[in-house]
C-alpha cells in the first residue's frame, strides 16, 4: 500500500492538512450558528442581500482553478488575518454599544475568533512545510469604523460573518486542490491530504 | 435578476458610501413618544422621494405616516413608540421600492430612564471581602441597557471607590475582593444609568464586622446512637476560616427522610458542634445538613448572616420489628419490592464493595447513590422538556 511507503515528512504534511480541514469543518458549523444568533440579536433578516463591504475579504474569486498553490495559501492566510481584526471589531461594538449585557453572545464571537487564529497559524505552518513564502502581516487601521452609525455597524458585522462562512467552504476546497497538486508533483507525497471536502 | 440599479453599482465600487442618509441617526426616545426621521437620497442615486419606503424591524410602515419633503427626501413619523424590541436597538430602514434594497438605516433606542435601585444588602465572607446585592427599582425593565455601578467609601474620610466585579451573586450584584477596613462604617450606594438618564439609590451604612458570614460547617458526620431506633447523632467542625476570631457561633440543622423534599429544622443548636436528632422513624434513611451563623464577631451586636447549608450527609436509623398499628403491604407486593431492591443492591455491591466490608453503611451509601442517580435522571428529564 502507498501509505506504508510514505516518507515521515509527508505524513507530517498529511496530519497538518487533516487537522486544518477538521478545524474548518468545525468552524463552518460554529460560524453559521453565530450568524444565525447575530442576525436575531440585531433584528436583521439573514436573507438581506448585502453587497461587498470595504475591507471584508471576498471568498468568491475569478478563475479559481488557475490559482497557484502559493497564491491560494497566501490569499487564505491573508483573509483569515483580516477576519481576526474584523471579528475583534465586531466584538468590541457588541460589548460597548449593541449588546453590552449579552456575555454568552460575546463568548461565542470570541470562540470563533480563537478558531480563526488557530486556522491562520495552521495555514502558516502549512506554507512553511510546503516551502512557500509566508507574506508579511499588515495591520490595518480600523479607526474609520468609529464614525459609522450603529445600523451600518450591524450590517457590516453580518457581512463579515456571511463572508467568513463562505471562506470556510472555499478553504476546504482550496486545501483539497493543493493536496491534488502536491500528489501530482511527487509520488512520494502521494495521498498527501486524505481529507476530502464535503460538498453542500 | 434584472440589471442592478445605478446606486448598487456605486455601492459596490465604494461600499462605505450609502446612497441615502437618515437623520437623525441612532436616536434615544422615551416610551410613548413620537418621532420623525428623514431619508434623503443622494443626487447621484437617480432616486426620488416617491421611490422610497420605510420599515421598522423588518415591517413596512404604512404610507399614511410618510411625508414627501422635497424631491429627494421622504420623512416618516412614528407615534406612541413601544420599548425597543432588541437590546441592540430597533432598525429603522429606508428602502428603494425597486427590489426593496436597503438605502440607509438607523437604530432607535426606545425605553425608560432607570429607577432608583433599592434593597441593597451586603455580606462579608470570613471578613475577607464584601458582596452586595440590590433590586433594580420597582419594575426593572427599561428596554434599554442599564448599567449599574456600586460605589463605596469609608464614612468620615474615604474617597469614592468603584466596585469592579459584577454579577458574582446574581444579575444585580458586585464583589469587592480585598482592601476593606474593619471597625469603620462604609457608605455604599448604587448608581443606575442608561441612555435616558441616571438614578442613585439611598446610601446604606455598614461595618464589615456586622455583616459576616462563613463557609458551611465541614466534616458533618451522622451516625447511629447504639441501637436506638429513633435517634441519630450529628457532629461537625466549626468553620476553620474564623478560627482566629473571637465569636459566638450559632448552628442550625435540617433533616429530611429520603423520599420527601420537606426539611425539618432544628433551630435551638447554640454554640455546640454536635447534636442528637430524636423522634425519627426506625429503619429510615435521613439526609442531614448543617449551617453556621458567626454572631458577635469582635463584639458585634448584629444578628449575623447564615452560611449556606453543608452538603447533605445520609444515615439510616436501625430497624425495629413490626410497627404496631401500621398496615403491612400484601405479602406478594412486599416480597417483590424487597426482592427488586436487594437485586439492585447486590449488583451495586459487586461494583463498589467486597463481602469482607459488608455492613449497613454500605447499604446507606447505596441509598445515597440511588437517590443521586434519581435526581440526575429527573434533572435530565426536566432539561429535555425545556
Amino acid at each position: 500500500m502507498a501509505s506504508s511507503e510514505r516518507h515521515p515528512v509527508t505524513s507530517q504534511h498529511q496530519d497538518s492538512c487533516r487537522r486544518t480541514v477538521h478545524l474548518l469543518r468545525k468552524m463552518r458549523s460554529d460560524v453559521s450558528s453565530l450568524l444565525e444568533s447575530y442576525a436575531k440579536k440585531q433584528g436583521l433578516d439573514q436573507t438581506f442581500n448585502l453587497d461587498s463591504v470595504d475591507g471584508v475579504p471576498l471568498a468568491d474569486v475569478e478563475e479559481w482553478s488557475e490559482i497557484s498553490d502559493a497564491e491560494r495559501l497566501r490569499s487564505n492566510l491573508q483573509a483569515y488575518w483580516a477576519f481576526q481584526i474584523l471579528l475583534d471589531q465586531i466584538l468590541e461594538e457588541q460589548r460597548t454599544e449593541l449588546t453590552p449585557a449579552d456575555v454568552a453572545f460575546h463568548e461565542s464571537i470570541q470562540s470563533v475568533m480563537l478558531q480563526v487564529s488557530a486556522l491562520a497559524y495552521q495555514l502558516e505552518e502549512l506554507m512553511v512545510t510546503l516551502k512557500h513564502n509566508v507574506p508579511a502581516k499588515e495591520v490595518k487601521s480600523t479607526k474609520d469604523c468609529d464614525e459609522k452609525g450603529l445600523f451600518e455597524r450591524k450590517i457590516r458585522g453580518m457581512k463579515v460573518l456571511q463572508e467568513l462562512a463562505q471562506w470556510t467552504v472555499r478553504s476546504v476546497r482550496d486545501l483539497h486542490q493543493i493536496s491534488k497538486s502536491v500528489q501530482a508533483s511527487s509520488i512520494a507525497l502521494e495521498n498527501y491530504c486524505l481529507a476530502q471536502p464535503q460538498e453542500k | 435578476m434584472n440589471l442592478l440599479p445605478l446606486w448598487l453599482l456605486v455601492l459596490q465600487a465604494d461600499a462605505l458610501i450609502y446612497p441615502a442618509i437618515i437623520a437623525p441617526q441612532d436616536a434615544t426616545l422615551h416610551i410613548g413618544a413620537s418621532f420623525t426621521a428623514n431619508c434623503s437620497v443622494t443626487a447621484t442615486s437617480g432616486l426620488k422621494a416617491e421611490d422610497l419606503y420605510w420599515t421598522l424591524n423588518g415591517r413596512k410602515l404604512p404610507a399614511e405616516t410618510y411625508k414627501v419633503l422635497g424631491a429627494t427626501t421622504l420623512s416618516v413619523t412614528l407615534s406612541q413608540l413601544n420599548g425597543s424590541r432588541q437590546q441592540s436597538g430597533d432598525n429603522l430602514v429606508c428602502h428603494s421600492k425597486e427590489g426593496g434594497s436597503i438605502l440607509a438605516g438607523s437604530c432607535l433606542y426606545v425605553g425608560l430612564p432607570p429607577e432608583k435601585p433599592t434593597n441593597i444588602s451586603c455580606w462579608s465572607k470570613n471578613l475577607k471581602d464584601l458582596t452586595c446585592r440590590w433590586a433594580p427599582g420597582t419594575e426593572g425593565e427599561t428596554y434599554l441597557h442599564t448599567n449599574y455601578t456600586l460605589k463605596y467609601k469609608l464614612r468620615w474620610y474615604g474617597r469614592d471607590n468603584i466596585c469592579q466585579e459584577y454579577h458574582t451573586a446574581g444579575p444585580y450584584s458586585c464583589h469587592i475582593p480585598k482592601d476593606l477596613a474593619l471597625f469603620t462604617p462604609y457608605e455604599i450606594w448604587v448608581e443606575a444609568s442608561n441612555r435616558l438618564g441616571m438614578a442613585v439609590s439611598d446610601v446604606v451604612m455598614l461595618d464589615i464586622v456586622d455583616v459576616v458570614t462563613t463557609d458551611p460547617p465541614s466534616d458533618v458526620h451522622v451516625s447511629r446512637v447504639g441501637d436506638l431506633e429513633d435517634q441519630l447523632s450529628v457532629r461537625w467542625s466549626a468553620p476553620p476560616a474564623l478560627k482566629d476570631f473571637l465569636f459566638q457561633a450559632k448552628y442550625q440543622i435540617q433533616y429530611r427522610v429520603e423520599d420527601s423534599s420537606e426539611w425539618k429544622v432544628v433551630d435551638n443548636v447554640s454554640n455546640q458542634t454536635s447534636c442528637r436528632l430524636a423522634g425519627l422513624r426506625p429503619g429510615t434513611v435521613y439526609f442531614v445538613q448543617v449551617r453556621c451563623n458567626p454572631v458577635g464577631i469582635y463584639g458585634s451586636k448584629k444578628a449575623g448572616i447564615w452560611s449556606d447549608w453543608s452538603n447533605p450527609t445520609a444515615a439510616s436509623t436501625p430497624r425495629n420489628g413490626r410497627t404496631p398499628g401500621v398496615c403491612e403491604p400484601k405479602n406478594g407486593e412486599h416480597n417483590n419490592t424487597l426482592r427488586r431492591e436487594l437485586k439492585q443492591f447486590f449488583g451495586w455491591m459487586r461494583k463498589h464493595g467486597t463481602c469482607a466490608n459488608l455492613s449497613i453503611k454500605m447499604y446507606d451509601q447505596w441509598r445515597v447513590a440511588l437517590q443521586k442517580s434519581h435526581k440526575t435522571r429527573n434533572q435530565v428529564l426536566s432539561s429535555d422538556k425545556l
